[in-house]
């Protein structure tokens, strides 16, 4: 009877794993530094170094998504038949305003069929949003780096313990905004998911871009009547230098 | 290196570029008495600046240049005070009209059409009668013998000599009813609040042509009302939109107003005539960038709404 309960043990373990949909949380692992981007005057971009493991045979996919928000976009479209116009507005809702992926190149293979099938790419962001919209969408944010996967720079290693290790590296892009990113990881394997864990990363402003910002949305007054002396004063300076050199003359 | 972040415009940018950028239309701006609003816009945006804070800080950064080209006029003598107060007291009344008028399109849909059709209108009208005009001067030779009788007023002159309060505006040389620079004021302010620019390149037409002050006379007064235009500006966007960039338009205002000076001495050995070939030239290209943008099939489809 105890054989028939081991083998009985060993068959539905062995069913759970070609199933390939549990793994323990300790068989994934993820870290990242720098763990909080500091948005200072001199900030044009920063390098994020993520590491971790996951299963053995199991590839890893890094996003970093920013939040979740709705945006209203204007459409342009032909008006009497030869005018490219506004012509409405349209809203996306529930899409993330950053969305950056780290690959292999196995998986990714150039977005093909592969990438396709497992759906964690951009399009995994669409919703109900009607196609053409977000194939324009997606254009946008695309030259505007807030959407990016970067194929090929996901490397392993062996990290023992049955376990894969993998390291990578995104850029965060130079119209960074404030605010709480997720960062997770992916375990693919055979053309599925089948694990995942979630980390966060924050970008806050340091320095003058905060100061500057706590005075443009709290005092608005102040900060526009000082932008309009500040200006003026420019204006009569750079005529006093240029006076004195007889510029003006 | 030289990347700075602006947090307003939530971007990070190359201070020399900008710098650059603001030489180049503060150099217009003293050479023509043009703000420069319609072309530093568009290349800001070009730089990855959102459109509404593009707009808003080009105020802010036009309120030193104008501060510094409108000073360099006054010393020479440039700048007409009773024609501009009359003037941006006429703007100040139409670009009141002018805001309710876009909020009434608005509401109506399809305001951005109306907006780029008169942008492209206007411009392609002032700027093909200017360059034709100044044209048509720089080809005349100097009169042979003056034989001719003397000339029959045009209907244009009757009329304004027919309007009451008439005064002198002595800088300008001119003797006009008060009534024409009020009026043309809010037609001028109607148009710039329907476009959303300074209205410097309208204005400048308005003074050399239905006003008929001199070329010198004009940029210098043309400078003057859009200090206080922009200023007004300035101050709104910042409460009601907060999309003034303050650290981008310092970067811009010094580069504007060393480039608004030079413009200013540049002014001065130009004639009249080659100022006016060259700002319509300049207003002409402006007009087919926008009829081009009008009429090519743009390469995304979507922009985001709050600036156009």
């Amino acid at each position: 009877m105890k054989k028939y309960s081991i083998a009985l043990s060993i068959c539905f373990t062995m069913l759970l794993m070609s199933c390939g949909t549990v793994f323990a949380d300790e068989d994934m692992s993820l870290s990242f530094k720098p763990d909080h981007v500091t948005i200072g005057t001199t900030y044009n971009g920063a390098t994020v170094e993520l590491s971790g493991t996951v299963p053995k045979g199991c590839a890893a996919v890094v996003r970093v998504m920013g939040e979740l928000k709705d945006t209203k976009f204007k459409k342009k479209g032909k008006v009497l038949g030869f005018l490219w116009m506004n012509v409405a507005t349209v809203e996306l809702d529930h899409i993330p305003s950053l969305f950056l992926v780290a690959t292999d190149s196995d998986i990714y293979g150039g977005g093909g069929k592969k990438w396709k099938d497992l759906n964690i790419g951009f399009d995994s962001v669409k919703g109900n949003s009607d196609t053409e919209i977000f194939h324009e969408f997606l254009k946008l944010v695309e030259h505007e780096e807030h959407y990016m996967i970067e194929d090929g720079v996901v490397k392993y290693h062996d990290a023992g313990n049955g376990l894969r290790g993998f390291t990578a590296e995104l850029t965060l892009p130079s119209s960074l905004q404030r605010g709480d990113y997720t960062v997770e990881v992916l375990a693919v394997r055979d053309g599925k998911v089948v694990g995942k864990t979630v980390s966060s990363i924050s970008a806050a402003f340091s320095g003058f871009p905060k100061i500057l910002s706590s005075i443009a949305f709290g005092h608005e007054i102040i900060y526009g009547i000082s932008a309009v002396i500040i200006a003026i004063l420019a204006g009569l300076f750079m005529s006093m230098v240029f006076s004195d050199k007889g510029a003006a003359h | 290196m030289w990347h700075m972040y602006l947090p307003i415009a939530g971007n990070s940018v190359n201070v020399i570029l900008i710098f650059m950028l603001g030489g180049l239309v503060g150099l217009l701006s003293g050479i023509f008495g043009v703000g420069g609003g319609f072309l530093m816009t568009p290349l800001l945006i070009m730089f990855g600046i959102p459109p509404t804070v593009a707009a808003a800080s080009d105020s802010n950064q036009i309120v030193g240049a104008s501060t510094s080209g409108c000073l360099a006029h006054y010393r020479l003598g440039n700048v007409d005070f009773k024609m501009g107060f009359l003037l941006l007291i006429g703007g100040i009344l139409g670009g009141f009209v002018g805001v309710q008028a876009i909020k009434v399109l608005r509401a109506m849909g399809n305001a951005d059409f109306l907006i780029n059709v008169t942008y492209v209108l206007m411009l392609g009208g002032v700027g093909s009668y200017m360059f034709y005009e100044s044209l048509q001067s720089l080809r005349k030779k100097v009169p042979t013998v003056k034989t001719e009788a003397p000339k029959k007023k045009s209907c244009y002159t009757a009329m304004l000599e027919s309007l009451p309060f008439q005064t002198d505006f002595k800088k300008s040389g001119v003797r006009l009813s008060l009534l024409m620079p009020l009026v043309l004021g809010v037609l001028v302010g109607v148009l710039a609040a329907i476009m959303g620019v300074g209205g410097g390149f309208i204005m400048v037409p308005i003074m050399v042509y239905l006003l008929r002050m001199p070329m010198h006379v004009v940029v210098g007064t043309s400078l003057f009302q859009i200090l206080f235009t922009c200023i007004n500006v300035t101050i709104l966007q910042s409460y009601t939109n907060h999309t003034v960039d303050f650290v981008l338009a310092l970067i811009l205002l010094v580069g504007s107003t060393i480039g608004a000076q030079f413009g200013t001495k540049i002014s001065k050995k130009l004639k009249g005539e080659h100022l006016k070939i060259l700002l319509a030239t300049l207003v002409l290209a402006v007009m087919v960038k926008m009829l081009f943008s009008l009429l090519l099939t743009p390469d995304v489809l979507l922009a985001y709404a709050g600036g156009h």
